[in-house]
């Protein structure tokens, strides 16, 4: 029983990240969008591991952790490639490539 | 040697490739005298051909700790409580990944030097992809498997944005990245779900909880199957998860393009193959009509796209999307089966599709640079001639790898019945027709522009275009008589495939 | 030298050739094309002696192999080449076994006598173009892609030469590629062949699949024919049907024939070859080869003969109206087929090989004369502006009067006896409709046959300029036309009637394949076969003398020989709307109505190639507006798919 209000939280939070990503248009934004979703998958993941009384869960979400820094790593350089390229850190001006 | 010890010697391929990326971070700011960019390549070249030549041999001859399963010659070794396997599967997908790398190591050494972007860091990015897929290959964890993925594609992302000059790298690493973390954190969920419903992530119990599931955990299972599929729809670029495909592989460099399009398809196919085939075999029929529909939408999307396009780039990204469709058929296909025949067909594939695609971007790296398609025949005779068989194997015309490859995985769905996929799937081939052909026409008989002027291409790129559709011709001849003495190509990789279907049945 | 080394002979003769001609097409390209004119480089001399002689070997080691045959018993009339296993992967096992027995025996000389006068022939007439040993290299590497698909023994050989002579015949087609009409002829053929492959595999997936549970899941030739009556009738007519309609495809008829008449776009020698003796027959050759299972399968049977009747009526009426030479002949070719397809729906499978067989003379050489009329008049090809050269051309005119006449069936020629014993096998069979049609096709043939004779040879010339430069072609071209005309007068020997004093050599010597199939009371009543005979020979006849008479007038034109006819003239020239009417009834009101779905359902219908590509252009089109370049809208994309994938798992799976 208890385990449903941090699942509704976890659902929330994704939802947020969802829904931001696919209408914010700022780099910054997108990315802390899908850290939503991450830390939305690790609250899923300590819920359950909770449930199940099992560790495994719980080294996931360390890995996750990781892995979001990681990422995060990469994106960063990436925007900072970007801005001294276009001076922008809207999206949408990179749309040359389509059809 | 010690016993102990030698028991971890079939993970000897993944240890190199790893420890081998590693030592590549270490000397790119450290070598200094001579040629760096040589002993760069000299470090990757090695590290992926010492891999590759490892696998083989431990598939031929496998020592002690692996395991034999069935009868087939196939076995297995298991570390680290099951977390890392090493199987005839994973010794195939180490063995193609690195054998791919090899192939587009020589054009990304041109690439960097027209680009002028390091080589250093290309050769340290290539080999930690490649890692990341012996890591996919041995992964007995579904989250092993997610890591691994993740390797390789933070790689591939520093990968596509190496070559600052190209006007579209900044747009396509962007859009790879955005949209790539975003299919990891749906895959994620999908992962967190099942472990909710089942209380492990490894395959082996994820096995046995799916064959006794209680009902009131179905909806909790098919819910994190759905998003699973969804995420590695996006891997593979399966239709509607395939948009990005064509204006990252648009953007990279064409030989990157090539090793996304092969080795990093290729190893999302072979998580899939181990999560769904493997783990989930027991709610097979559940996820079989996800991946019908996948597949259906691959081939319908790719066909009507890759009709409509002018430039040959992104005509082969949306190409490569109607193949993740006939690859999907494959693995629809397994789930029914209790034989080896369905992976089989796919592994066959996979094999077949990798050796293809990377003679035809390799060859079309090297045409584009050279005057373009028209008349190529009449100016660049042997690699024309590379091309048009890479070109008749997508076709799937016959005595082609291609060939092979599809009448495999046509076959086994008319037999797992899905005969309206496989229908499906032949008119799709058909259909693809009308854009491989006139590529082919170009080539063959298009008007000869300008004098003809001698092809720049390293050795290098010369030999891998060699290897890869020779290799396409070997596998699709089946056996090669050349003066009485038989190679049977095409019938070590049918075995190695059935071999790689039998450790993964429960 | 052995039977099987004879084979090999036959079969590797052509590819090598293929393959040193493909080396001198790399190296000639490099040498500039000396002046205007038919002139050969010393390179094209060597080109063309590959060229010939590889074909010319084939059928020197056929015919040795064909005599070797007739020395020994009719039992052992086979030779098997074993290649070894192509692939052997789970229940697919394909081995490389070439088979000759006496029904692939004809087939193979046909391919090669035929193919080598052609080849010869294409020496004299492509002189002087810039791609001549690149011509030749195709022109040889259809020579053995036909040889592989008339000697395979496993189903998936067959399709492997199947395509190979598709590949070779849209590249030979398109040949002069920088004429965008020539290569839209070339996709054209190429999709509509597509259309029929697709039920070719079809049928073979369904063969396989349905023989597997018996534990015989191959698609070897032999294996199938010997468990076929282990399938039910409704199965084997399926799969029947199913491997027919890659014939359909292949051997133009109704409604895939589309693509031949536009295949005329090739060069002369290509039509002849590819278009009329041996590609087009490769249908026939399928379903002949594949007698036992239309045997159990009786309604596919009769599905093929009428499909061939309806094909055979309809192409003649068009041939009766066309004013391109080669178009003729071309909608001729469609017809003919149709008769040989109605033959065997009549269950007298020799009587459609032997029609096949005196065809591929008869036609090859109406098509060489008719490009040699062209090659004289400078690659004219309209009869409006011929007329009147009969007295230039000394050996082309007489050889076009005789493929003519054979192709009407004027006795003694072989046509009169080859189409007399499909006439009479149909009466035999006990179909009066097919019969008829038959017999009104013959008329018909007879008249444009002879309507073409007047309307190129006779009268005054309609453009004197052209008839005044008109020239004979060099001995390269009519030593072909000569041999070609023996042939075309002297097969009707092989199957001369009993009625008339002669041996139906042929039928026997394909008894031994057809034996299980064949149809014992083909010539039942010797009074009733004269009767019939006689009555085709007065149709025929008639129909020469009304299309040579109306048509060898001063100032005959090429239009309706009665003003009354031109209304219903102009409708059949248009080979009766099909494509047209296809496209008002299908396509037209589809894509009102559903842009989206246009191409599955223009597909379905088999509509034309153009309007089936532009179809799913469209449909791309639509499909390209979401592809917009903006990451947001690529996720809002996935996001929809998840959430499609999401409620189907969840729905589906309630259990």
């Amino acid at each position: 029983m208890a385990l449903h209000a941090p699942l509704l939280v976890a659902a929330a939070l994704f939802s947020i990240g969802v829904g931001g990503f696919v209408a914010r248009r700022n780099v910054f934004a997108l990315l802390m969008c899908i850290e939503l979703m991450l830390n939305a998958v690790n609250l899923v993941f300590v819920t359950f591991s909770r449930q199940w009384l099992s560790v495994e869960g719980h080294v996931t979400v360390l890995l996750v952790v990781a892995l979001a820094a990681a990422e995060a790593a990469v994106a960063l350089a990436i925007v900072i490639m970007l801005f001294r390229h276009r001076e922008t850190l809207d999206v949408d001006v990179f749309a040359s490539m389509k059809e | 040697m010690n016993t102990q010890l030698a028991t971890y010697l079939p993970l000897a391929p993944l240890a190199l490739l790893v420890l081998g990326a590693l030592l590549a971070l270490l000397l790119v700011p450290s070598v200094r005298h001579g040629d760096p960019d040589r002993t760069m390549a000299w470090h990757a070249g090695m590290v992926n051909l010492s891999a590759l030549v490892l696998s083989v041999t431990l598939w031929v001859r496998p020592v002690i700790g692996m395991e034999p399963v069935g009868a087939t010659g196939a076995f297995r070794a298991t570390y680290m409580g099951g977390a890392l396997v090493v199987d005839s599967l994973s010794l195939l997908l180490v063995a193609l990944a690195s054998a791919g790398a090899l192939l587009v190591l020589p054009g990304l050494m041109a690439a960097a030097d027209r680009g002028s972007f390091a080589h250093g860091e290309l050769h340290a990015l290539l080999l930690f992809a490649v890692a990341g897929s012996g890591v996919v290959a041995s992964a007995g964890d579904v989250f092993t498997g997610f890591l691994g993925l993740e390797i390789v594609a933070l790689s591939v992302y520093g990968l596509v944005g190496l070559d600052r000059s190209r006007p579209g790298a900044h747009e396509a690493v962007l859009k790879y990245l955005l949209l790539g973390a975003f299919a990891s954190a749906i895959l994620l969920l999908g992962m967190a779900f099942l472990f909710g419903a089942t209380g492990s992530l490894s395959l082996g119990r994820l096995q046995a909880a799916a064959v006794h599931l209680p009902p009131a955990r179905h909806g909790l299972v098919m819910l994190g199957l759905a998003a699973m599929v969804a995420g590695l729809a996006f891997k593979v670029a399966a239709a509607p998860f395939h948009m990005w495909s064509a204006d990252v592989y648009e953007g990279a460099v064409t030989p990157l393009t090539g090793f996304m399009a092969t080795v990093v398809k290729v190893t999302a196919f072979v998580f899939g193959l181990r999560l769904l085939v493997a783990g989930l075999a027991g709610v097979g029929t559940d996820w079989q009509p996800l991946l019908a529909a996948l597949a259906a939408a691959s081939m319908v999307v790719g066909n009507l796209m890759a009709m409509n396009q002018r430039k040959p780039k992104r005509m082969m990204a949306f190409s490569s999307v109607v193949h993740t469709g006939y690859m999907l058929v494959g693995l629809a296909a397994a789930a029914g089966s209790t034989g080896t025949d369905a992976v089989q067909a796919l592994v066959v594939y996979l094999v077949a599709y990798l050796l293809t695609n990377l003679a035809a971007f390799g060859c079309l790296d090297v045409l584009e640079r050279n005057g373009g398609l028209d008349g190529a025949m009449q100016r660049n005779p042997g690699l024309a001639t590379a091309f048009v068989v890479a070109l008749l194997s997508l076709v799937g015309f016959p005595m082609t790898a291609g060939f092979l490859g599809k009448y495999m995985v046509f076959s086994v769905a008319f037999g797992a019945g899905l005969g309206w996929l496989g229908v499906l799937a032949i008119l799709s081939s058909m259909v693809s027709l009308a854009y491989y052909m006139p590529l082919l026409f170009r080539v063959l008989s298009g008007a000869l522009p300008s004098p003809a002027a001698p092809p720049s291409l390293a050795t290098g790129e010369r030999v891998a275009l060699a290897v890869s559709s020779g290799l396409v011709l070997v596998l699709g001849a089946g056996i090669l008589a050349v003066a009485g003495w038989m190679v049977p190509g095409a019938h070590w990789v049918a075995q190695w495939a059935l071999q790689s279907g039998a450790v993964l049945l429960p | 030298m052995s039977h099987v080394a004879l084979l090999a002979w036959i079969l590797f003769a052509p590819l090598a050739a293929a393959a040193l001609n493909g080396l001198l097409a790399l190296r000639s390209a490099r040498v500039p094309v000396p002046v205007e004119g038919h002139h050969l480089r010393p390179m094209d001399r060597l080109a063309a002696g590959i060229g010939v002689a590889g074909p010319l070997a084939a059928a020197v080691a056929a015919w040795s192999l064909g005599f070797a045959f007739l020395a020994r018993d009719r039992s052992l009339r086979l030779t098997e080449l074993d290649l070894g296993t192509w692939f052997s992967m789970g229940q697919a096992h394909v081995t490389w076994l070439f088979r000759v027995d006496p029904l692939s025996l004809v087939m193979v000389l046909v391919v090669t006598t035929v193919g080598t006068l052609i080849h010869l022939y294409s020496v004299g007439y492509m002189a002087g173009d810039a791609g001549f040993p690149r011509f030749l290299t195709w022109l040889n590497l259809f020579t053995f892609a036909m040889l592989v698909l008339v000697t395979a023994r496993d189903l998936v050989v067959l399709f492997l030469g199947w395509e190979g002579v598709g590949v070779c015949s849209y590249l030979l087609i398109g040949y002069w590629f920088s004429d965008a009409a020539k290569a839209a002829a070339g996709l054209k053929a190429f999709v509509v062949n597509r259309i029929g492959d697709l039920g070719l595999l079809l049928g073979m997936f369904l063969l396989f699949w349905s023989m597997a549970p018996g534990g015989q899941a191959s698609l070897d030739i032999d294996l199938l024919s010997a468990h076929v009556t282990k399938l039910s009738v409704p199965l084997a007519t399926a799969a029947a049907v199913l491997l027919f309609v890659g014939a359909m495809g292949k051997s133009a008829q109704v409604p895939l024939h589309i693509w031949l008449p536009d295949a005329m776009a090739g060069p002369t020698p290509v039509s002849a070859l590819i278009h009329a003796a041996t590609m087009v027959t490769a249908g026939v050759y399928m379903v002949a080869r594949m007698h036992p299972l239309y045997h159990h399968a009786p309604a596919a049977l009769a599905f093929i003969g009428s499909l061939g009747a309806l094909t055979a009526l309809v192409a003649a009426t068009v041939a009766c109206t066309q004013t391109n030479i080669k178009r003729v002949i071309a909608w001729s070719t469609v017809s003919q087929l149709g008769y040989m397809f109605m033959g065997l729906g009549a269950g007298a499978f020799s009587a459609g090989i032997y029609h096949l067989f005196t065809h591929a003379f008869f036609k090859a050489l109406f098509f060489l004369s008719a490009g040699a009329v062209i090659h004289a008049l400078h690659g004219e090809e309209e009869l409006g502006r011929m007329g009147g050269l009969w007295s230039k051309l000394r050996v082309t005119g007489p050889a076009f009067v005789l493929a003519a006449a054979a192709n009407a069936g004027l006795p003694p020629l072989s046509g009169f006896v080859s189409k007399d014993a499909i006439l009479v096998a149909t009466w035999n069979a006990h179909h009066p409709v097919w019969f008829a049609v038959g017999l009104l096709t013959a008329g018909l043939t007879a008249f444009y046959s002879f309507r073409l004779v007047a309307l190129v040879l006779a009268g005054p010339p309609r453009d004197a300029h052209l008839a005044e430069h008109a020239h004979e072609a060099g001995w390269a071209m009519t030593l072909p036309l000569v041999l070609l005309a023996v042939g075309a007068v002297g097969a009707g020997v092989l199957e001369w009637p009993h009625e008339l004093g002669g041996t139906l050599w042929f039928s026997a010597w394909l008894e031994p394949v057809f034996y299980p199939s064949l149809d014992h009371g083909v010539h039942a009543n010797a009074v009733v076969d004269i009767i019939l005979t006689v009555g085709s020979v007065a149709v025929v006849a008639t129909g020469a003398a009304i299309g040579f008479s109306l048509h060898a007038r001063d100032g005959a034109s090429t239009g309706a020989p009665l003003t009354g006819l031109q209304g219903l003239w102009a409708t059949v020239k248009r080979g009766w709307h099909v494509d047209e009417v296809l496209e008002r009834v299908v396509v037209r009101p589809v894509v009102f109505s559903s842009r989206a779905a246009a191409p599955f359902l223009d597909f379905l219908l088999g509509w034309g190639a153009r309007g089936f590509v532009q179809g799913l252009a469209l449909a791309g089109r639509g499909l390209a507006v979401a592809q917009s370049g903006l990451a947001r809208h690529y996720a809002m994309v996935m996001l929809g798919g998840l959430v499609a994938l999401v409620a189907w798992a969840v729905l589906s799976g309630g259990r």
